[in-house]
C-alpha cells in the first residue's frame, strides 16, 4: 500500500508539473481545475487495471472525466503511464492537433471518453457500469466530477439509477474544491448537506482529504456492496501558492514568469517526495 | 409500427444477437410487459429521466451493446439533445432513439407531446442516420435495416398503426426513394413518415382535375442514393412535398437543398408546419387539417395557385 502511495503522490506532482506547462504553452484555461483534482486522478490510476500498450483491452478499468475541463490532467497521467509520448503533450490547445481543452478520445490513446458539457460523465459511467454487470463482469468504473457540477440534474438521475441497480462497480469521487465559475459553491446554489444528499440516494459515501493519497486510495480500495461516492475536500490551484482558492485561475493561463514560480513550487514538492 | 419494431427487435435477440438492449423512460405501458418477461437482460425501465437514459445508452454501447432509447417523440430528442450530440453522435456509438407519436399523433394531449421539430433537429446531427417509416411493413424493413448496422440512428414511429400504403403486399426491400404509385406526369410529391397517405389522397384529388403526379416516400435523408434522387426530380416540372414536421430544417429543406446544390429547374411547393405552436386541442387528422398539411387542404392551396 505504502508503494502505491508513494507512486500516486509522484504521479501527482509529475502531473502538476505537465498542467501549469501545458497551460502556459497553449496559454489554456483550467489550471486551477486541474491542480485541484490532480491528487484524485493520480490516486485512481495508481489502482486501476489498465494496459498502456493495450489501451483498449477488454478486461481494463474506465475512467471517465466529467468535469472534462480539466482535460490537461487525463493527457498528463497518460502520458506518465506511457499511453502516449511525453512529447504530444505540447499539442494541447495547440491548432491543428486533437489534444483539446475539455477531454477529446480521438487520437488519444486511453481517454475513454470526450466530456466538456457537465452532467454526462455520471450517466455514461452507470452505463458501462450496468452492461458490465449484464455481462457478469468485475471490471471497476471511476468517474470524477466537479462540485460545482452537481448543480445538473442529469448527475442526480444517474445516482438515482445507480443506486436501485446496485452498482457496486462503480465509484464517483467528486473534486469538492468549494469554486465554481463565479465563486463559492454554497453562495451560488448550495450542495451542502452533500454527504447527506449523496448517501440519503442510496451511495454508500465517504468525505476525505482530496490531497491525502492514502485516504483516496483507502476509500477507493473499501468495497461496498453499494455505488460508492467520495466527496474529495481540495483546494482548488492546489500546489501553486498564488493559485490556491482563486476563481481566477480557472480562466486566466500562467505567463512565463508565473510559469516559473509555479514550477519551482511545484519541483520543491517532488524534492521533497524524493527524500522521504 | 411500434409492435413492427418490437417483432423484429425479439427475433433479433431469438436469433442469438443478446446485445441488444431496449431502454425505456417510462413509457410504453401494456407494450413492453411480455418483451420484459420474455428477455429479462434485454429490457431496462430507467425511469422518467431522458437525459440519463442517453447516457446510459452511450455507456452501453461502448461496452459493445446495441441500444434502444424508447420514448414518447419530444422526450427522447429535445429533453436530451445534449446527451445526443455529445455521448452518441460525436462517439459514433450504436444507439437508435425510437419514438412514437410522429407529428401530432398525441394530438389531443397537447403542445408538450406534439413532436413536430424532431426531424429537423435529428437530422442536423452528424453521424446520425434518420428513419421515418411510412407504413407498418415498411417500419418492419427499416427496424431490420437498423438492427443490421451500427451507429447512431433516429426511428420516427407513428402512433396509430398506418393502413398499407405501400404499393405491394410484401415490401421487404429498403428502398429510397421509394415509388409509391404509378410513375406518370410532370409532377412529383415527396413525402415521408404517415402522412404518405396525405400524399397519395392528394394525388387522387389532383387526378380529377387532369393533373397527372406520382408520389415518392423518403424512408431516410442520410441514407439515400443521389443519383436517384436525381432521376426523380430532374424529370418533373413540379416538386411538392409534404411533411408533418416544421418546414425549417425538415422534408422540404432537404429537398430545396438538392435542388439548389445540382442547380435544377424545378419548382419547389412545401408543405409543412409553418413555424408556430397550435394550442387548438385535435386528433392527428383533425390537427393537420388545422395546420394546413392535409391531402384537402393542400389541394384548395395547389389550385388557388394555379388559377
Amino acid at each position: 500500500m505504502q508503494k502505491i502511495e508513494n507512486t500516486a503522490r509522484i504521479l501527482s506532482d509529475n502531473i502538476r508539473r505537465h498542467i501549469v506547462q501545458m497551460c502556459h504553452n497553449g496559454q489554456s484555461s483550467h489550471v486551477g481545475s486541474g491542480l485541484s483534482v490532480a491528487d484524485i486522478i493520480a490516486s485512481i490510476y495508481s489502482i486501476m487495471n489498465i494496459r498502456s500498450e493495450q489501451p483498449t483491452w477488454v478486461g481494463r478499468d474506465y475512467f471517465i472525466l466529467s468535469k472534462g475541463h480539466a482535460g490537461a490532467v487525463v493527457y498528463a497521467v497518460l502520458a506518465e503511464l506511457n499511453f502516449f509520448s511525453e512529447e504530444k503533450l505540447k499539442d494541447h490547445y495547440r491548432n491543428g492537433s486533437t489534444m483539446s481543452g475539455h477531454v477529446s478520445h480521438v487520437s488519444n490513446p486511453g481517454v475513454e471518453f470526450s466530456t466538456g458539457s457537465l452532467g454526462h460523465g455520471l450517466s455514461v459511467s452507470c452505463g458501462i457500469a450496468k452492461a458490465l454487470k449484464v455481462d457478469g463482469l468485475k471490471n471497476r468504473v471511476f468517474c470524477v466530477l466537479s462540485d460545482g457540477e452537481m448543480g445538473e440534474g442529469s448527475n442526480w438521475e444517474a445516482m438515482l439509477f445507480a443506486a436501485h441497480h446496485k452498482l457496486d462497480n462503480l465509484v464517483a469521487l467528486i473534486d469538492r474544491n468549494h469554486l465554481q465559475s463565479i465563486g463559492d459553491t454554497e453562495k451560488t446554489l448550495a450542495l451542502e448537506p452533500l454527504e447527506v444528499k449523496c448517501k440519503s440516494f442510496g451511495w454508500d459515501t465517504v468525505s476525505v482529504d482530496g490531497h491525502n493519497h492514502k485516504q483516496i486510495l483507502d476509500a477507493l480500495n473499501d468495497l461496498s456492496s453499494k455505488p460508492k461516492m467520495i466527496i474529495c475536500e481540495t483546494i482548488k490551484g492546489k500546489g501553486v501558492s498564488y493559485m490556491e482558492n482563486s476563481v481566477e485561475w480557472h480562466y486566466k493561463p500562467p505567463n512565463e514568469k508565473e510559469l516559473n514560480q509555479a514550477l519551482q513550487e511545484l519541483g520543491k514538492k517532488i524534492t521533497d517526495v524524493e527524500k522521504n | 409500427m411500434r409492435n413492427n419494431w418490437l417483432r423484429k427487435v425479439e427475433n433479433c435477440i431469438e436469433s442469438g444477437k443478446n446485445e441488444i438492449l431496449i431502454i425505456s423512460a417510462d413509457l410504453g405501458f401494456g407494450v413492453f410487459e411480455d418483451f420484459e418477461k420474455k428477455f429479462p437482460k434485454n429490457f431496462i425501465n430507467c425511469g422518467v429521466s431522458e437525459q440519463n437514459m442517453i447516457g446510459l445508452a452511450a455507456g452501453m454501447a461502448l461496452r459493445g451493446k446495441k441500444v434502444f432509447c424508447y420514448s414518447i417523440g419530444n422526450f427522447p430528442t429535445l429533453r436530451c439533445l445534449e446527451q445526443i450530440r455529445n455521448d452518441v453522435c460525436y462517439h459514433q456509438l450504436d444507439v437508435c432513439i425510437v419514438t412514437v407519436g410522429a407529428g401530432f399523433g398525441y394530438g389531443q394531449l397537447g403542445m408538450s407531446h406534439h413532436a413536430t421539430e424532431d426531424l429537423s433537429i435529428m437530422r442536423c446531427m452528424p453521424n446520425m442516420s434518420c428513419y421515418i417509416p411510412y407504413d407498418d411493413q415498411n417500419a418492419s424493413v427499416i427496424t431490420e435495416k437498423i438492427l443490421s448496422s451500427k451507429g447512431p440512428s433516429y426511428l420516427r414511429l407513428e402512433r396509430i398503426s398506418s393502413k398499407k400504403i405501400g404499393k405491394t403486399e410484401e415490401e421487404t426491400q429498403f428502398e429510397n426513394p421509394k415509388l409509391m404509385t404509378e410513375r406518370v406526369g410532370n409532377t412529383v410529391i415527396i413525402s415521408c413518415g404517415g402522412i404518405t397517405e396525405e400524399a397519395i389522397k392528394l394525388r387522387e384529388l389532383l387526378s380529377k382535375t387532369g393533373e397527372v403526379a406520382s408520389v415518392f416516400a423518403i424512408q431516410s435523408f442520410e441514407d439515400v442514393n443521389h443519383s436517384d434522387m436525381l432521376k426523380v426530380l430532374s424529370k418533373v416540372d413540379t416538386v411538392i412535398s409534404i411533411e408533418e414536421n416544421i418546414l425549417s430544417g425538415g422534408l422540404g429543406s432537404w429537398l430545396s437543398e438538392i435542388i439548389c446544390a445540382y442547380g435544377l429547374g424545378v419548382k419547389l411547393r412545401a408543405f409543412g408546419l409553418e413555424g408556430y405552436f397550435t394550442s387548438i386541442v385535435g386528433d392527428q387528422k383533425y390537427l393537420r387539417k388545422h395546420c394546413g398539411i392535409d391531402a384537402t387542404t393542400i389541394f384548395e392551396k395547389l389550385k388557388q395557385n394555379m388559377s
